[in-house]
């Protein structure tokens, strides 16, 4: 957040912020989920939004998993991130993922894939309060590889989800 | 190989291979266990736990600072606010109800703390969820419960600080001991690892060394068999050749090459033997019982390539391999040996062969030389007891001289054929030494006197009254050295000593002369047979070189000991010592008189003499001579009258022939011996043509006392009347005499029977011999064995009565010989007999034609 100070970008997130705030009264205006990044490779950086219609209108999957965060096995459905970014084109570098309360996390783009990191819309086939660790929250299937049980994928399981970055590679 | 290295290497590698296994297994558990220790690490959530419960406290303090920047009149803020607390209040569910926030969640430290903290939130969100304006009326009493909150915060926050620190501490320790224990197992590991290189490196040395050894054995072993000259050959329990070396290849014929792998049997034993070797080898698997292996060396016939059977000398020794067994055969040709030894064996028993011949030929030859000459000294002595000149007195003399000479070379040669034959019987009789001494003194008498010597015999220390032993023989030696020392000694002096050794049981005799010696040098030969030292010509020519032979042969039967010290100039020392026992009385020497050469004298006595002769002229000769010794006697022609005449009619001696009809000699002998009549110990004298020592002794044994050779002469009989009854028969004045060929038998019968009777014998012996020549022919020509052999003895006696010697051998040939000389080969041996004949014939005519006249 701090190494980016595009005005559009400042713009969206205080939508954001309007945005989400406002979630619980079901205004209309849900909560939405900021892509930022060079989608067409012309140096200049664009920036998508979702919303959760959007993101529902895209192909969805789930899962159920227990999770070291929630008591006994929850459902989680939602768009996988490498779903997500294909849809926006194809890139190199990493993928920041920013959570509300300013959590920040890289994964590198090459570690995304189906099966893997779920940006799940739903728990439980609920959709998420920020209470709830909503709006967005990336899940692994931890129960289904030992290679989904280690810090550094924990560290990657963000909850409260508000923006998607991706940088190229330096 | 060593066992004991064995075995060590086996437990060795045994404990290697088990301490590693344990390593290994250790290894893999404490492995697996730090692993699963790392693996919980890596799972391990305490980082993100450790981050939420920090979290908590850092979006605790994001919402307070958002409540001190809402402004309470316009309500500015107020929705960053919301949001703030909605974080929290996510966070706070999140340590609530989170897996892994178990041991914060149910610490009783911080029990109370959380229970605020939730009931700040539950509480907090009813009112957020109320509208803004309640939030707004209600911001006062929020902010006064943040502040309030606050400590428990922080309480909340440093617990799981402390908490999770003291996990990671209790895992880091447990990872510690996991990694220390792999530690000192992998140590562990290491050492035996090493430790089993170290073994194997040492075990590779070891088989290295023994490889080696092994090698330089196995080339030792190679060498000595293949340079071995006999076959060795090594075969299997199926008898397939395992090594077959050089010496095999030439012996055999077959190569390595073709005999290994094969059944040896097959190719090397011959056809006649493979069946039973076949058998053996069999029997040997079942039973272990062998016939060859092991038993030595064993001679047997095998098989050459080419297919000759040859012998070799063979050992079998069986190997034990494992669970095998091998045998090892040594094999030698022997051809060659064998060829050798055979031909040694056949020269040998040739050499015998031709020793015996020689030996017989000897014999007979001596035998049939005494025969003459026995007839001549007997007829000298007829012709001393006839008026004669001086002139013929004197030639008389000389011939008995020569003739006595003669005899005692010829008695000479006889006794070293009967010494050696071992056919030579020792008298074992009581005997008085002294007297022996003294008649070997007395019978060189004479010559000594010829010679200047004093010839004398002395005893040393005490001689006993008797000896046992054989004085006939005992007196032949001492004659022979007394007459020996006299020989060499001139104007000196011969002593006879006598010694007994009680201590030793041995009789001593020592001729000590004075005569020129004996150089050193020929000390040792003097003993050795015609061997004569030390003399002119004139002595030599009355020796044979035979007397100190026969005398040490006769010594040397008799288990004694003889020698000779001498000193040229000095003289001479012979001795002989033998052993005797000592006796009491003496029964020999008295009874026979003063010596053998005695003087003559009239029978004190007439026997009553029995003859008992088939043959006429026999029966009359010995008629003759026993009248002229002053005897009776009376004839008849067969063994029958004898017994008959015999058992009522006692005799003082009977003569009697062997070979006669109706009853023979043996018989009759039998016959009175074992009857009751007055006969029954009367000496009875074999009367024979052929008295070889055994017949003699073979003769006594059947009965008869005696045994006397044909020709019968006048001494002869005497000696063997006086023998056996104690009685000079005969008259014979001792005179020399004589000439004489193989006619003297002749001479001597016309003493006893005058020129006319012999004549008349002669004549009849002719005519017989015609006739008898005739029969043999026809016997030869019907293949008539046994009536040849008859004729041919007979003819054989009647030639020997009248002294036809040639004729006698040539006919004995033929009776001993009668089947050979029957076969085609030899048909022509009868004509030599007939040509003799008429040889004698003509011999005998000239020899009646000098006679004179009737």
């Amino acid at each position: 957040m701090k190494k980016i100070s595009f005005a559009c970008l400042a713009a969206f997130s205080l939508l954001a912020f309007t945005t989400v705030s406002g979630g619980a009264q079901a205004t209309g205006s849900g909560p939405v989920l900021s892509v930022v990044g060079d989608f067409d490779h012309d140096a200049t950086v664009d920036t998508a939004v979702f919303e959760r219609a959007d993101l529902d209108a895209m192909p969805n999957d789930s899962f159920e998993t227990t999770t070291i965060w929630t008591e006994g096995p929850q459902v989680f459905s939602g768009v996988y991130l490498d779903t997500l970014l294909s849809s926006l084109g194809t890139f190199d570098g990493t993928l920041q993922v920013v959570a509300i309360n300013d959590y920040m996390v890289s994964i590198p783009l090459t570690e995304i894939a189906a099966g893997g990191a779920l940006l799940a819309t739903r728990r439980n086939g609920d959709q998420m309060s920020v209470r709830d660790k909503g709006p967005f929250w990336i899940v692994y299937p931890y129960d289904a590889d030992d290679a989904f049980r280690n810090e550094v994928i924990y560290s990657r399981s963000v909850w409260q989800v508000k923006e998607l970055r991706i940088t190229p590679p330096e | 190989m060593d066992r004991a290295i064995e075995a060590k290497g086996v437990a060795l590698a045994a404990i290697l291979i088990l301490v590693v296994s344990i390593a290994v297994w250790e290894i893999l558990r404490y492995g697996t266990q730090v692993r699963n220790e790392i693996e919980g690490l890596a799972i391990a959530n305490s980082d993100s736990q450790q981050w939420s419960l920090a979290q908590l406290e850092v979006e605790f303090d994001q919402m307070r600072i958002a409540l001190l920047q809402v402004d309470d009149a316009t309500g500015a803020g107020l929705d960053a606010f919301v949001q703030r607390f909605d974080v929290f209040y996510s966070r706070v569910s999140t340590v609530t109800d989170g897996n892994t926030f178990g041991n914060v969640r149910t610490d009783e430290r911080i029990k109370d703390q959380l229970r605020n903290v939730t009931a700040f939130t539950q509480d907090t969100a009813r009112i957020v969820d109320a509208g803004d304006d309640v939030l707004r009326s209600e911001l006062d009493v929020i902010e006064m419960h943040i502040n309030a909150l606050a400590v428990d915060v922080r309480a909340i926050s440093l617990q799981g600080v402390r908490e999770f620190s003291e996990v990671a501490k209790a895992q880091r320790e447990r990872v510690y001991e996991s990694l220390l224990r792999l530690g000192v197992v992998a140590v562990v590991l290491v050492s035996a690892l090493s430790f089993g290189i170290f073994g194997l490196w040492w075990l590779w040395q070891f088989g290295a060394r023994q490889t080696r050894s092994l090698r330089s054995a196995k080339l030792r072993l190679e060498s000595v068999i293949n340079t071995a000259l006999d076959a060795v050959i090594v075969v299997d329990c199926e008898g397939r050749v395992l090594e077959y070396n050089p010496a095999a290849e030439r012996i055999f014929g077959f190569s390595a090459r073709e005999m290994c792998g094969n059944d040896f049997a097959e190719m090397i034993v011959p056809d006649h033997l493979r069946e039973g070797h076949h058998r053996g080898f069999r029997r040997y698997r079942e039973t272990g019982e062998a016939s060859l292996v092991g038993m030595g060396l064993v001679q047997m016939e095998a098989l050459r390539k080419s297919g000759e059977i040859f012998l070799v000398e063979m050992s079998i020794s069986s190997v034990q391999l494992g669970h095998k067994e091998v045998f090892v055969s040594y094999m030698r040709d022997i051809t060659d040996r064998v060829a050798a030894e055979q031909e040694l064996i056949s020269t040998r028993d040739k050499a015998m062969e031709s020793e015996r011949a020689k030996a017989a030929f000897v014999a007979v030859m001596s035998h049939e030389m005494r025969t003459p000459l026995n007839g001549l000294l007997g007829t000298l002595e007829n012709l001393k007891s006839t008026p004669l000149t001086d002139h013929q007195k004197r030639h008389v003399s000389t011939m008995e001289q020569s003739g006595a000479i003669l005899l005692g070379h010829v008695n000479d040669v006889l006794d070293v054929e009967k010494l050696e034959s071992g056919m030579f019987d020792f008298a074992h009789v009581p005997f008085s030494a002294l007297d022996l001494a003294q008649r070997a003194c007395d019978t060189i008498g004479a010559g000594a006197r010829e010679r200047g010597n004093q010839v004398t015999a002395v005893s040393e220390g005490d001689v006993p009254p008797a000896v046992i032993g054989d004085p006939n023989r005992i007196l032949q030696i001492l004659i022979n050295l007394v007459s020996n020392a006299n020989r060499f000694t001139t104007n000196g002096e011969v002593q006879v000593e006598v010694e007994y050794h009680r201590r030793d049981g041995e009789l001593e005799f020592r001729v000590v002369d004075t005569g020129v010696g004996i150089p050193e040098a020929d000390l040792e030969r003097v003993f050795d047979d015609f061997v004569t030292v030390g003399l002119d010509h004139a002595h030599r020519e009355s020796g044979t070189g035979l007397g100190l032979g026969i005398a040490r042969r006769l010594v040397r039967g008799m288990k004694g000991e003889i020698g000779v010290e001498s000193d040229v100039g000095e003289g001479s020392v012979f001795w002989f010592r033998i052993p005797a026992a000592a006796g009491e009385t003496a029964t020999w020497g008295h009874a026979v008189g003063p010596g053998l050469l005695r003087p003559a004298g009239q029978p004190a006595t007439s026997l009553r003499i029995l003859v008992v002769e088939d043959n006429a002229i026999n029966r009359e000769v010995l008629t003759e001579m026993l009248m002229t010794g002053g005897h009776s006697s009376r004839s008849v022609v067969n063994g029958q009258e004898a017994v008959e005449l015999t058992a009522h009619t006692p005799f003082d001696v009977i003569l009697m022939d062997l070979n006669m009809p109706v009853l023979d000699g043996r018989l009759a002998t039998r016959a009175i011996r074992s009857s009751l009549g007055p006969n029954r110990q009367t000496p009875i004298i074999a009367v024979t043509a052929n008295a070889s020592p055994r017949i003699a002794q073979e003769l006594r044994g059947e009965g008869f006392t005696d045994a006397i050779m044909k020709p019968i002469t006048l001494r002869r009989l005497a000696e063997v009347l006086t023998v056996h009854t104690g009685e000079r028969i005969v008259a014979t004045p001792s005179e020399p005499c004589v000439e004489g060929l193989d006619l003297s038998v002749l001479a001597e019968l016309c003493d006893i029977l005058g020129p006319e009777r012999v004549a008349h014998t002669c004549e009849q012996f002719m005519r017989e011999g015609h006739d008898q020549l005739a029969q043999l022919r026809e016997a030869r020509d019907a293949g008539d064995v046994a009536g040849y052999q008859q004729t041919a003895h007979k003819f054989a006696g009647a030639a020997a009565l009248v002294g036809a010697l040639e004729l006698r051998t040539s006919l004995q040939a033929h009776d001993a010989n009668a089947a050979l000389y029957l076969t085609p080969p030899y048909a022509a041996k009868l004509d030599q007999v007939a040509q003799v004949f008429a040889q004698t014939r003509s011999a005998i005519s000239r020899y009646l034609d000098r006679l004179p006249a009737a």
